[in-house]
């Protein structure tokens, strides 16, 4: 039985048409065409799907659409604005962070997250926040180079 | 996957509903396990029924000492929570140790404890500290130690039409330590998880103890007698390693993809080792 969505995506007030069985990860793919969120293993271990969700990061697979109703979601296509990257993308992109890019959506909401937290985060503190974030292309050495040149 | 999804408005809609739907309903709190099983079809539930009604019991609470623990509470609220840091540390490196912040964020204590899975981070620790379970079903309650909730791999003492609203923790004294051990440091579940807490009398010997296991039996368990083993003695190299050995028999492992049995029971032997020496040092509050 389809339900009417209503949910804030990056600003704006959204209502989809939504099977209770849809994930918020297949909406925002296929419903609102948001294609910057990743399907990496569909089982909340890779992180590619992540978005936050009122501010807070959350495998965007395992949250069934319809518990979202009233929330607000960010998704990485709400990071540039007005054609001027976000400090947390350039920073990737400067330290050589992103290679084939599939885990970096994820990668970089996580980050911001764990910078609104704490802004200064050590080694540790770093790791243990983006361990949900998997980088098949083990580019996790340029990935803490472009955190730690945030701080 | 096929289920009708249903978001009841009040707690006693929500129970309404599970009371008709015996069994074929599932219950919706985080759903990090509920999502992955019903993927898998290990789990066909008719409906899943979202517990959002359930939202106010997501708080922490400090009634003189008492600790209050709201069902819905997310294991990234109790990861964060200095009231729990300061109280019960090794409940909070049980949070932490668990998924990713991605999951803490979604994935509820009440749900961990109530899907009684073996593997249940949170357990461990609940266990060590004979929290109470707050079981609610449609114009009933009634309160059930954590002792007593677990039965049998993925089956507790809940009724179909029950759901959880609170665990109660009554003010414990003595110091405690939490120790998972997993094939990765990161993102896995454990392969044995050990919970001691010990409280001391004022001669510095154990005046009472709790090893509570995860992994190594079809529930959370506590290794009963390897508790009674410390009791009235002091801790030494004799008693730490004479009451690891016991909890190492008391452990009732399988053999799966993460271990095998034998090396599991070696297992506790070790962390069991470990937790008491880290304890009878001193450093772990």
């Amino acid at each position: 039985m389809k339900k009417i969505l209503t949910f804030n995506v990056n600003g704006e007030v959204k209502e989809v048409l939504v099977d209770g069985t849809e994930t918020l990860l297949f909406i925002l793919r296929e419903r609102l065409n948001l294609k910057g969120t990743k399907e990496g293993c569909g089982r909340g271990d890779c992180g590619a799907c992540t978005v936050l969700l009122n501010g807070k990061p959350v495998n965007s697979c395992l949250v069934l659409a319809m518990t979202v109703n009233g929330m607000d979601i960010t998704t990485i296509e709400d990071l540039e604005k007005d054609g001027e990257l976000h400090p947390i993308q350039k920073a990737f992109i400067d330290n050589g962070a992103v290679q084939c890019g599939y885990c970096t959506p994820g990668m970089i909401l996580t980050t911001k997250s764990l910078l609104e937290e704490n802004s200064k985060p050590s080694d540790e503190e770093i790791k243990h926040y983006l361990e949900g974030n998997l980088c098949r292309c083990t580019g996790y050495v340029s990935i803490m180079r472009a955190v730690k040149s945030l701080i | 996957m096929k289920f009708t999804y249903i978001a009841p408005q009040s707690i006693d809609e929500a129970l309404d509903i599970l009371a008709k739907e015996k069994g074929k309903a599932a219950l919706l709190a985080g759903g990090t396990d509920l999502l992955l099983s019903v993927k898998d079809g290990d789990k066909q539930p008719d409906y899943i029924v979202d517990l959002k009604a359930l939202r106010q019991f997501n708080k922490i609470n400090d009634d003189s000492g008492r600790l209050s623990i709201g069902a819905m509470t997310t294991v990234r609220d109790i990861e964060k929570s200095s009231l729990i840091g300061n109280k019960y540390p090794f409940l909070q490196q049980a949070a932490a140790s668990l998924g990713s912040v991605q999951i803490r964020n979604l994935a509820t204590i009440g749900g961990n404890i109530f899907n009684a899975s073996p593997c249940a981070d949170l357990a461990l620790p609940l266990l060590a500290l004979d929290a109470t379970l707050t079981l609610q079903k449609s114009r009933a309650s009634r309160k059930v130690s954590i002792n007593n909730f677990f039965v049998d791999n993925g089956v507790s003492c809940a009724a179909a039409d029950e759901v959880l609203l609170d665990i109660g923790i009554e003010e414990k004294a003595g110091k405690g330590i939490f120790i998972k051990h997993s094939k990765r440091r990161a993102m896995d579940i454990s392969v044995v998880g050990v919970c001691i807490r010990l409280e001391f009398a004022s001669d510095g010997k154990v005046a009472d103890a709790r090893i509570a296991l995860g992994s190594v039996a079809p529930i959370p368990m506590r290794a009963i007698e390897a508790e009674e083993s410390l009791t009235g003695e002091l801790l030494n190299e004799k008693t730490i390693s004479e009451s690891a050995i016991i909890a190492s028999n008391e452990a009732k492992p399988i053999t799966d993809a993460r271990a095998s049995a034998w090396y599991r029971k070696d297992m506790v032997n070790a962390l069991v080792t470990r937790g008491l020496s880290i304890l009878k040092n001193g450093s772990n509050r």
